[in-house]
């Protein structure tokens, strides 16, 4: 299929090597990959934080660029579920809102899209045993997401996916919600890595980059870099993915 | 206060009808034998800490409950103004049974320490869900309701037929228009974990529940439910 | 708790995360309430059904308030039961405290009522001259201790055993105890001759049956039935959304609220108040209070409407990642936790609640367990936005709209994004402490460390990957 990247913000600029694992699995699954470079960001941070006015702006931005793409897939539950599901609650004007509801069921995360189209990697191997985070919006506000990202990992040779007790529990990123509570947002985190940490797995792998950052700042500041904190796409790729 | 009123309808709307129908409860489930429902109705409530025993027959419920009442050493029991319990003549036949027990008739109660001076209250029950181990007791008068509430031992007398799946199906079978139903259900003692969650029962209402459930018209009785381990 | 200076709920909150003590007590009750709730509505044939018929119910009684509310009102005044109207707080405690002064009250009991609460009614009474005791044991140790309460159905979880064995040794003169069954029954012993003499009742309401005018209350202890039998005068206080059509949809309602609240199949004790309780002989004279205190006003909102077909059963709280940490006074609402965060803005405008809803990760727990499906994290997001809901309070503060704006021109086009990476690396290269300080004041410094900027983002990298040839990471 012809797929239209779309990159979330945090992945440009702080997690690239997960945007690169994402286009090297849509091209092993031999769809064709493009990348609109006027892209920036889907809103989501203004929306979170309240300021309807440039969701809106961002949202309008969005429909403008991907409007007529065939597939839009994303390594980031988040962004897809700000487009499915909150685009369709901003302000906008019918004439969006009609370009949003024939938009919205093309927009899809990786692994969802993957499955779905039945081009997910085979043959890899990863050995070590990881706990699988289930990040938020992936697991609450995307159907069937969280069930094609385990049928993806079980597939992988070798690796051991492990439920650690809190799997469902937020990581505590929530956005703006790190900056305005941090002290209970750190607390969530802290208390993943800890479970990690006594649960004595190789990492936890993950689907968003927000609860990337989130648990490799927190690990950071321990001054530690075990155990590992993967975006699923990451893990692939280490598995011996040949685009 | 009609300002009041008046303001805060406005406020919801001028609507004076609800439109459309409320949402209709889902067809019953497939149907248990009384057998199973019975069986189901004591493990439930045993579950929630009531002493229940299925009988074969009120005679039975009687010998039972007369034998409990005297091995824990009651002094004084009321028994409600019930027609189940009029029909078998229980307060007569305690009486007789348990000469050294008081027994008297909420009627009979006047003032905080006669009630307080009752070790157990017996009731009838109007119904029972299975399900989830209910008994339902018509609040028939204060007195009633106080037999069942103020002594530290509640005891109840029933009968198999009044036994329902659940609350749905005991809501079906009562006659349209019968919605002005004054009733308690109650699951078993009283309870609280208001502290550090650790549970303490019979903190307002009985400590102790037990019931005895006539079945043998319902079912072709086989044998009773072996005694509740709390000696209930 | 009483008597302390009002502090930004969201300080509160980030104090009360380091608060040991009250963590450990949080963790381990409500690992048990999830934990419970969890196994009860396993149990349900099928849970998910449930909990959309559930919903469905209360938008249906919702939708239709005003008309449920004349029915109530119809079948209890037919029934001899007196309806008192109350537009605000003042209204109702004004509503009660009349009845009690022209039936000569000195002595009332109150039973668990979150609205009694929200109105501030126990003090109210008591300034009346009134003497007023709570009758739940969890409101009846914060009673004596001048204390709030942090959750909906376990009140005083914040409490440990022996703080409860100092209160009664301080307030009822009982020895020294750590032992929950000694102290409770201490309580109880303490309540029953206040029962016994009560003059006045006064109860909440679970549920208000709009065709047959009947009002069940649900409990454990006991306390409601000694309330609605003992004394002569028994007044039910309650919030205006909780009336249902008919009786079969109450059962329903019922099912889930003691799964969700506490995990039990059914609640300990239910009270079924039809006009005529009991059905014979001396009976108590009655009123109900329907407490309207912004609620109609949600209703009107359109938008925020599902937040009144909560039946406050907690399970909200029990399973939200930030009242688990902080508790429920750090909210410094009646109603702490989700629904607290989204209803006490609308319900109560002012700088006070306008920042709660901003207290939440948005992780979407509190709407997964809610037995009537009322999207509670939408609502909280949607609250951030929307300062008109909130009398003008909330939305971004002016810095933060500032920030936005700026975000959002530099969003605005590849060559503005661009330069943002740019200027990103460069702030990073030459100015790296005072990037960490405005870092460290967002709360990415110390606990947590700021991301780095990649040295080449991933549109940057695109540009070779694409004009790599197929079969070597490039396009086929």
């Amino acid at each position: 299929m012809e797929v239209s990247l779309f990159i979330p913000c945090l992945v440009d600029r702080f997690l690239p090597s997960v945007g690169e694992a994402a286009a090297a699995l849509l091209r092993a699954g031999g769809h064709r990959v493009s990348y609109d470079p006027r892209q920036t960001c889907c809103g989501q941070p203004a929306f979170n934080a309240g300021s309807i006015r440039e969701a809106r702006a961002l949202a309008l931005r969005f429909l403008d660029l991907f409007g007529d793409a065939e597939a839009v897939v994303a390594p980031s539950g988040s962004c897809v579920a700000m487009v499915r599901h909150r685009y369709g609650e901003l302000p906008l004007p019918d004439r969006d809102l009609g370009r949003w509801a024939a938009l919205a069921p093309r927009v899809e995360e990786l692994g969802q899209f993957l499955e779905r189209t039945g081009t997910s990697p085979r043959g890899l191997s990863w050995k070590g045993r990881l706990g699988l985070h289930h990040s938020c919006h992936f697991l609450r506000e995307l159907d069937g997401a969280e069930a094609a990202l385990r049928r993806i990992l079980s597939r992988v040779r070798d690796l051991d996916v492990v439920e650690l007790p809190s799997a469902s529990a937020c990581c505590g990123f929530g956005g703006t919600f790190s900056a305005k509570l941090p002290g209970v947002s750190v607390s969530m985190g802290s208390d993943k890595l800890d479970e990690a940490e006594a649960a004595g797995v190789d990492g936890l792998v993950l689907a968003d980059a927000g609860c990337l950052l989130q648990l490799r700042g927190i690990q950071a500041a321990r001054g530690r870099d075990r155990p590992r904190i993967l975006h699923y796409a990451e893990l692939l790729v280490e598995g011996g993915l040949r685009p | 206060m009609s300002d009041a009123r008046r303001d805060i309808l406005a406020a919801l709307g001028t609507r004076t009808e609800a439109v459309g129908d409320p949402p209709h409860t889902p067809a019953p489930g497939p149907r248990r034998s009384p057998h199973e429902l019975s069986r189901l109705l004591a493990r439930r409530m045993q579950e929630h800490g009531v002493g229940v025993h299925l009988t074969q027959d009120h005679d039975a419920s009687f010998q039972l409950l007369a034998d409990q009442l005297f091995a824990a050493g009651v002094r004084s029991v009321v028994v409600a103004e019930e027609p189940l319990l009029e029909a078998i003549g229980l307060a007569e036949r305690l009486a007789r049974a348990l000469s050294a027990v008081t027994v008297r008739r909420p009627g009979e109660l006047h003032g905080d320490a006669a009630w307080e001076a009752m070790d157990a209250g017996i009731t009838g029950a109007t119904a029972f869900w299975a399900e989830t181990g209910t008994m339902v007791l018509d609040a028939t008068s204060r007195r009633a309701l106080l037999t069942s509430l103020l002594p530290p031992w509640h005891l109840v007398l029933g009968e198999g037929e009044r036994i329902h799946p659940d609350a749905s199906d005991w809501e079906r079978s009562l006659p349209p228009g019968e919605g002005h139903l004054p009733l308690v259900t109650l699951q078993g003692p009283s309870r609280t974990a208001d502290i550090e969650k650790r549970l303490v029962l019979g903190v307002h209402g009985p400590r102790r529940v037990s019931a005895f459930i006539a079945v043998g018209k319902l079912l072709d009785f086989q044998d009773p439910t072996s005694d509740d381990p709390r000696g209930g | 708790m009483t008597g302390s200076a009002w502090r930004d709920p969201l300080e509160q909150m980030d104090a009360a995360v380091l608060d040991r003590s009250l963590r450990e007590a949080l963790d381990r009750a409500l690992g048990l309430a999830r934990r419970k709730r969890d196994d009860a509505m396993e149990e349900l044939p099928d849970p998910a059904a449930a909990r959309r018929r559930a919903a469905e119910i209360r938008r249906y009684a919702v939708d239709n308030l005003g008309a449920l509310l004349r029915r109530l009102e119809d079948a209890l005044e037919a029934g001899g039961v007196r309806v008192h109207w109350a537009r605000d707080a003042a209204e109702a405690v004004s509503a009660v405290c009349r009845v009690a002064e022209a039936a000569g009250v000195r002595t009332a009991a109150l039973s668990k009522s979150m609205v009694a609460e929200e109105l501030g009614l126990e003090k109210a009474l008591t300034g009346a001259g009134i003497e007023v005791v709570q009758t739940d044991l969890g409101e009846r140790i914060l009673q004596l201790s001048q204390d709030r309460p942090s959750h909906i159905t376990a009140p005083c979880l914040h409490l440990r055993a022996e703080d409860v064995g100092r209160i009664f040794e301080r307030t009822l003169g009982t020895p020294f105890s750590d032992d929950p069954e000694r102290l409770s029954r201490a309580a109880a012993a303490d309540l029953r001759p206040r029962f016994l003499s009560a003059d006045l009742g006064i109860t909440g309401v679970n549920v208000a049956v709009a065709d047959s005018g009947t009002l069940v209350i649900v409990e454990n202890e006991g306390n409601v039935r000694m309330v609605t039998t003992l004394p002569r005068i028994l007044v039910s206080v309650t919030g205006i959304e909780k009336v249902v059509p008919d009786r079969a949809a109450a059962l329903d309602l019922l099912q889930l609220l003691g799964r969700s609240a506490t995990g039990q199949r059914w609640p300990g004790y239910i009270t079924w108040m039809p006009p005529a309780w009991p059905r014979e002989g001396p009976r108590p004279e009655r009123h109900v209070v329907l407490v309207d205190n912004g609620r109609s006003r949600v209703h009107a909102s359109g938008r925020y409407r599902s937040l009144l077909w909560c039946i406050r059963c907690g399970a909200c709280m029990n399973a939200c990642p930030v009242y688990g940490r902080v508790g429920g006074h750090a909210y410094g609402t009646v109603i702490p936790g989700p629904v607290g965060a989204a209803l006490s803005p609308l319900l109560a405008p002012g700088p006070g609640t306008a920042r709660l809803p901003q207290a939440s990760s948005l992780c979407g727990e509190c709407a997964n367990i809610c037995p009537v499906m009322i999207p509670l994290h939408s609502h909280l997001v949607h609250l951030r936005g929307d300062p008109a809901a909130l009398g003008g309070h909330g939305g971004p503060g002016p810095r933060e709209r500032l920030s936005f704006r700026l975000w959002r021109w530099f969003m605005g086009g590849r060559r503005r994004y661009g330069l943002s990476l740019w200027l990103h690396r460069m702030a990073e290269r030459l100015a790296p402490r005072l990037v960490g300080r405005v870092a460290a004041r967002l709360g990415w410094g110390g606990l947590r460390l700021r991301p780095r900027p990649a040295e080449v983002p991933f549109r940057a990298r695109w540009r070779v990957l694409s004009n790599r040839p197929p079969g070597n990471g490039g396009p086929p």
